[in-house]
């Protein structure tokens, strides 16, 4: 072969080394930008269905909480007592003349429990056959309102009648 | 005619040579090197469209991704707000409602069946812990009272039942003791 044929067989030869070598090392190089494209893909999406999870239980806290808003507003408007003495005055009436006890001295104390929630103990002696006594806490739990009682303490007893010390607490709407 | 021959004439200083293993040699190259030239293009296109089309798809991912997590961000803080703001009034309400869930009748009816003759029920007042509540009972002979704390530790409503304190007065032993109502 002459001088000039193998100067040109040299070069093609050359040219198709060039070209194998992009085949070889710069299309795998591509391919792997496109692998880490992909794991950046998977993560982002991994990613984004835990935000989505996130959110929907968020959404399902916030609804939570506006239900406990409207019950709580329910609870103040339908089961707090009225803060009127006469109110709970009656009531002690009234639960003493339904269970037939006898009330004797009654002291009130008076406590804010929240910025629109007042409780008030009321302690009082009472007189009753145990019957009766039983019909009282009846009277008391019957009361959908927040009466509760709070303690019993017999003082004495005999065989038809109980002498006993009673607390209770009613929760009112805080005067404004 | 048919006999006469061409004639070539060499002029080059030179004998005349075969040129067919250069020009097929030449030929096998340039088909070679066309088709990794093709190879080359078809895989960079490829590469380089899969790479756009998931440069576009990645950044739609990170617009939602970015969307939901300011959402998140926003939820959570109103959450916290709300919380600071009704969590006290919740957990006193809660507390309230126990209270009054308590049934007093079914508290009196426990001890209604474990008292014996000679015991007697001094005071009854529950606990600030769930369900918890704290009983005096009182009689002359201890026999009675541990007859009693006995009966009360086998009744099916009643666990946790203790003894907290023990005193006498005026030749009664009187035996404070804690129980819990279950269910």
């Amino acid at each position: 072969m002459k001088e000039k044929e193998k100067r040109i067989i040299i070069y093609l030869l050359l040219f198709l080394i060039i070209e194998i070598t992009i085949y070889l090392f710069l299309i795998p190089g591509l391919k792997n930008s496109l692998l880490s494209q992909f794991d950046t893909y998977n993560y982002l999406r991994k990613s984004l269905i835990e935000a989505k999870g996130k959110n929907s239980r968020l959404k399902e806290e916030l609804t939570k909480w506006e239900e406990v808003k409207k019950e709580l507003f329910v609870i103040e408007k339908d089961y707090l007592f009225p803060n009127s003495i006469e109110e709970i005055r009656l009531l002690i009436k009234k639960l003493s003349l339904n269970s037939g006890v006898s009330i004797g001295d009654i002291n009130y104390s008076y406590e804010d429990i929240l910025e629109n929630i007042s409780r008030i103990k009321i302690d009082f002696s009472l007189v009753a056959p145990y019957d009766s006594l039983r019909r009282f806490i009846g009277e008391i739990e019957k009361e959908p309102r927040f009466v509760v009682l709070k303690s019993i303490s017999l003082v004495s007893t005999s065989s038809d009648s109980i002498n006993a010390k009673v607390s209770i607490y009613i929760y009112t709407k805080r005067k404004e | 005619m048919d006999r006469v021959g061409k004639l070539f004439l060499n002029l080059s200083p030179e004998p005349p040579r075969n040129k067919n293993p250069f020009i097929i040699s030449v030929l096998l190259l340039i088909l070679a090197i066309l088709l990794f030239f093709c190879l080359d293009i078809f895989q960079i296109y490829k590469g380089i469209n899969s790479y756009i089309r998931n440069n576009k798809s990645l950044e739609n991912l990170r617009r939602e991704l970015e969307k939901f997590s300011n959402e998140n961000r926003e939820l959570e803080s109103r959450i916290i707000e709300i919380k600071k703001n009704y969590k006290k009034k919740v957990d006193t309400v809660n507390s309230m409602i126990e209270e009054k869930s308590l049934s007093w009748l079914l508290l009196l009816s426990i001890f209604e069946e474990s008292l014996t003759d000679r015991t007697v029920l001094l005071s009854l007042t529950p606990s600030s812990r769930e369900k918890t509540f704290s009983a005096e009972i009182s009689s002359e002979s201890l026999d009675e009272l541990l007859k009693t704390i006995n009966k009360l530790s086998k009744n099916k409503l009643v666990s946790e039942v203790s003894i907290s304190s023990e005193r006498e007065k005026e030749g009664l032993k009187i035996f404070l003791i804690s129980m819990k109502l279950k269910g």
